[in-house]
């Protein structure tokens, strides 16, 4: 996001630790009043150059994966084709995936039918059969695959351009809670490298081998099946 | 290239695969084996689809493709010093990974008191892993059938 561990922007003072005290910089003029309390000594030059390691310290120990200026341009490089490997990460669990209704796509298709053509024909005269009536919508990502392209391209990519300013805000929580323990920085990494082999990419089905079939319950519906990783054994 | 997929397939128990029949398709499956057995995976699966259908019908040297480890697994590092209590529906719940994990040497360390599991069915005929149940008595995990 721009941002590191000694990031002072939007600042009026940065505390800076340096083990057993801190060092503060006033960023603004508020800071520096703050600064002229008693609380705070003038900080000696071998305070000074510690900071200064330990400030590039923290920095070197931050790289970024993406720089936030070429975020947009990277991501419109994002091809279906790539998609096609990078999407299968996603797990399928369905409710995961309740397809929402995309007003815009339904004013438009109703301008294109005429108003006076829907009054009669209700939600008969919508295209797609996977309709969610409640919602008075249709769903223009009937696929994982169109959904997961538009979580990442409507953060990182649709807003920057249209709006001069990315969708996410570097809290990392989506990483943190994501209930499918998606990374989306791996997705990244892996988009901007343009390749996603089975060694990279620990989603890509591997082949395991069926060791064991142990019959659970009398009636043979339950069944436990051992498995072992493809060329073990 | 089948070592590099095991270390890769590192999960705790609670994590779930995706589990993959050739032309049938994928289904999301706990996993019934222990972490402390690198190397082997164990699904239980019971039949009530396309994809379950098509695995029941596999023999032993078939090949099937997993997917994961996914989920977020137990927090086992907060179970440290408490006595655990398992509450839980379906017959995943009581699968053989939790109490083998609890009696691993490297949890021992961490000194996890008596886990509890309260060991139901809904009918005698479905209750899963009697053996693995008659091991977790003689280890001392208390439960009711």
């Amino acid at each position: 996001m721009g941002g590191g561990p000694c990031s002072a922007e939007g600042s009026d003072l940065l505390l800076l630790d340096l083990g057993d005290r801190y060092i503060a910089e006033a960023v603004s003029e508020k800071g520096a009043a703050l600064l002229e309390d008693r609380a705070f000594e003038k900080s000696d030059e071998k305070s000074l150059s510690h900071a200064e390691k330990i400030r590039k310290q923290a920095e070197a120990s931050m790289q970024p994966l993406a720089k936030k200026e070429t975020w947009s341009r990277n991501w419109s490089g994002f091809s279906a084709i790539r998609f096609g490997k990078t999407w299968q990460r996603r797990v399928q669990l369905r409710d995961l995936h309740v397809p929402l209704p995309d007003l815009s796509l339904l004013r438009s298709l109703r301008r294109s039918i005429g108003p006076g053509r829907r009054k009669d024909q209700g939600l008969g005269f919508l295209p797609v059969p996977s309709v969610h009536p409640a919602g008075f919508g249709f769903n223009p990502r009937p696929t994982v695959k169109e959904r997961f392209r538009q979580r990442i391209m409507h953060k990182l990519s649709y807003l920057p351009r249209s709006q001069a300013m990315t969708g996410c805000v570097g809290c990392g929580r989506c990483v943190t809670e994501c209930p499918v323990n998606l990374d989306i920085r791996e997705v990244m990494v892996i988009s901007f490298r343009g390749k996603c082999t089975v060694m990279e990419n620990p989603y890509v089905p591997v082949p395991m081998r069926i060791e064991e079939i142990i019959v659970e319950t009398e009636d043979e519906n339950i069944k436990t099946f051992e498995t072992v990783f493809y060329g073990q054994g | 290239m089948a070592r590099a997929d095991e270390e890769r397939f590192a999960y705790t128990p609670g994590q779930f695969a995706e589990l993959s029949v050739f032309g049938k398709g994928e289904a999301p499956f706990g996993m019934a084996s222990t972490p402390t057995r690198p190397g082997r995976l164990s699904f239980s699966v019971s039949k009530i689809g396309v994809v379950t259908g098509a695995l029941h019908r596999m023999e032993k040297g078939d090949v099937v493709g997993v997917r994961g480890p996914f989920g977020n697994g137990y927090p086992l590092q907060t179970f440290k010093g408490k006595n655990l209590v398992l509450v839980g529906g379906g017959f995943r719940v009581f699968h053989a990974p939790v109490p083998d994990e609890f009696h691993s040497p490297r949890f021992k360390q961490k000194r996890v008191q008596r886990p509890h599991g309260d060991l139901r069915s809904k009918k005698a005929g479905m209750l899963l892993y009697k053996k693995d149940l008659e091991a977790w008595k003689s280890k001392g995990i208390s439960g009711c059938i």
